[in-house]
């Protein structure tokens, strides 16, 4: 149970003389939830193309599950930063899209659209096109197109970056109650310190391009987790410190 | 929606009824000598006389619009999706293309009429002419537009190409393929008028020709009638397509 679901090791990623990623380690463990934390636009989302495989590292190996993977095209859940959901098709379709693009038959895939989307409250949109959505829904349909597609490991790209605090709050939430259903392993980016704080077993913290990790944080909060959890002691510290780390002094005072 | 979109052709019908009617008076007091602009009713009432003939032609004139359309359709999309594919070929092909665009077709046409007769290829010849060119260019700039993030999400999926074109690039291109298909529409009766005018044994631009040398001019009327309406109807055709295959797409 405690098997590396992810282990990243001394990644690289250059673009000509732009060198954005420099020797990043980490590493999930099965069905842990770990955040990444950053400033915009350090290379945050290169290195999810890369664990994707959508782009090709520089420097460095990257296993999942034990075993080094070169081509790793259909081994994660990625759910890119706006909801990219296709605008022609029903929640329904473009929740069984991943299904589509592996070929399983349309009856097994609509099936499990239907079980999903009942068990996390979608059902009444199913038909529905994305443009009669609102943003948090569209955020919905899309992490449940992710795990549809791949259930045991997501890379979450900021999913909730572009909404209102409120709806963030709703989603942060319902995401936790997805997850302890799904046990996935998670690694979920984000700029926000209290929804890592939130939602993570671990934090890791990273710096300006050339990007780096230069910290790794770990929240011994209890689960199922609440919303007050985040006003403990314990949390506080966690948020102070993070904070201390991703500003220098001179910015906040 | 059926009601609300004849409300807003209300004002254009009025304005169209005015017009025909300050035509009639017009010619019913003298004004313009009635061989010279035949009135509305002249116009009708030649439609009517000769309606066999008309609609003899009308179906020629159909038949190579829609044969051409249909071609240009094909052909139009497949230069889209060439395109599309490599940059290179963007580069080759391109040029070539917005040039052939500026051969004035009245100088190609006699040309066509030479190698193929006076049959109905040449006209089809013509009709394709005048269609895929917006065809292409729209559908293309549709590919062009593609939200590079679902290209990226696909290709996580590990995606091979052919899906990302099916289920990506394809549908994303629709209303762009439609854009470009309302123009072609409306072009195609246009280009089969044209192409009979320079020679042919049917149709309603060798009638329109005939009739003019005639001095039939309430016939030409009607034929100029008859023509625009099945414009319209091919247009009306291909909004009812574009609603039907991209019911997702509002403007």
């Amino acid at each position: 149970m405690n098997s590396l679901k992810l282990s990243v090791q001394n990644l690289s990623k250059s673009f000509a003389d732009l060198k954005v990623l420099d020797n990043i380690n980490l590493s999930i463990k099965n069905g842990e939830f770990v955040s990444i934390i950053g400033p915009s636009g350090c290379g945050k989302s290169t290195l999810f193309n890369i664990i994707s495989g959508v782009e090709i590292q520089s420097k460095g190996e990257i296993f999942i599950d034990g075993v080094e993977c070169k081509k790793r095209k259909g081994e994660t859940g990625y759910m890119p930063q706006n909801p990219s959901l296709l605008p022609w098709a029903t929640v329904e379709e473009n929740i069984t899209l991943g299904l589509q693009i592996k070929k399983q038959p349309v009856k097994i895939a609509k099936k499990r659209a239907e079980d999903l989307l009942k068990e996390f409250g979608l059902f009444e949109f199913a038909k529905n096109y994305p443009a009669t959505l609102s943003g948090g829904m569209k955020q919905r349909v899309a992490l449940l197109r992710t795990i549809l597609f791949h259930d045991d490991f997501l890379l979450l790209d900021e999913p909730f970056g572009a909404l209102d605090a409120l709806t963030r709050t709703t989603l942060q939430i319902w995401l936790m109650r997805v997850w302890r259903k799904t046990k996935s392993s998670i690694l979920f980016i984000t700029h926000d310190i209290s929804e890592a704080v939130l939602l993570s077993d671990r934090i890791y913290v990273m710096t300006q391009r050339p990007a780096t990790i230069i910290k790794e944080v770990k929240v011994f909060l209890p689960r199922p987790r609440k919303l007050e959890n985040l006003t403990r002691p314990n949390a506080v510290k966690i948020e102070s410190q993070l904070i201390e780390l991703l500003f220098n002094k001179n910015e906040i005072e | 929606m059926k009601l609300n979109s004849i409300k807003n052709y209300f004002p254009s019908i009025i304005l169209s009824a005015v017009i025909l009617f300050v035509w009639q008076g017009i010619i019913q007091f003298g004004l313009i000598n009635k061989y010279i602009l035949p009135a509305p009713s002249a116009v009708f009432l030649a439609f009517v006389q000769n309606l066999y003939v008309i609609i003899i032609h009308t179906i020629q004139t159909l038949k190579e619009a829609m044969i051409g359309l249909f071609i240009s359709v094909i052909f139009g999309v497949l230069v889209a999706i060439i395109l599309d594919r490599a940059s290179l070929v963007r580069k080759t092909i391109y040029p070539i293309l917005v040039t052939s665009q500026t051969i004035p077709l009245i100088a190609l046409a006699p040309l066509l009429l030479i190698w193929f007769g006076f049959g109905d290829l040449p006209k089809i010849i013509i009709v394709v002419l005048f269609c895929f060119f917006p065809i292409a260019v729209s559908t293309s700039s549709g590919f062009a537009k593609t939200d590079q993030n679902l290209i990226k999400l696909l290709k996580s999926m590990n995606a091979t190409d052919i899906q990302i074109f099916s289920k990506v690039k394809f549908p994303g291109a629709l209303p762009q393929f439609f854009a470009g298909l309302k123009i072609a529409a409306t072009y195609s009766i246009t280009g089969a008028i044209f192409g009979e005018y320079v020679g042919a044994y049917q149709g309603l631009g060798i009638y329109l020709q005939q009739m003019a040398h005639a001095y039939a001019i309430d016939v030409v009327f009607a034929v100029i009638f008859v023509s625009a309406i099945l414009s319209i109807a091919l247009f009306c055709l291909v909004l009812f397509l574009e609603k039907f295959f991209t019911p997702w797409y509002q403007e």
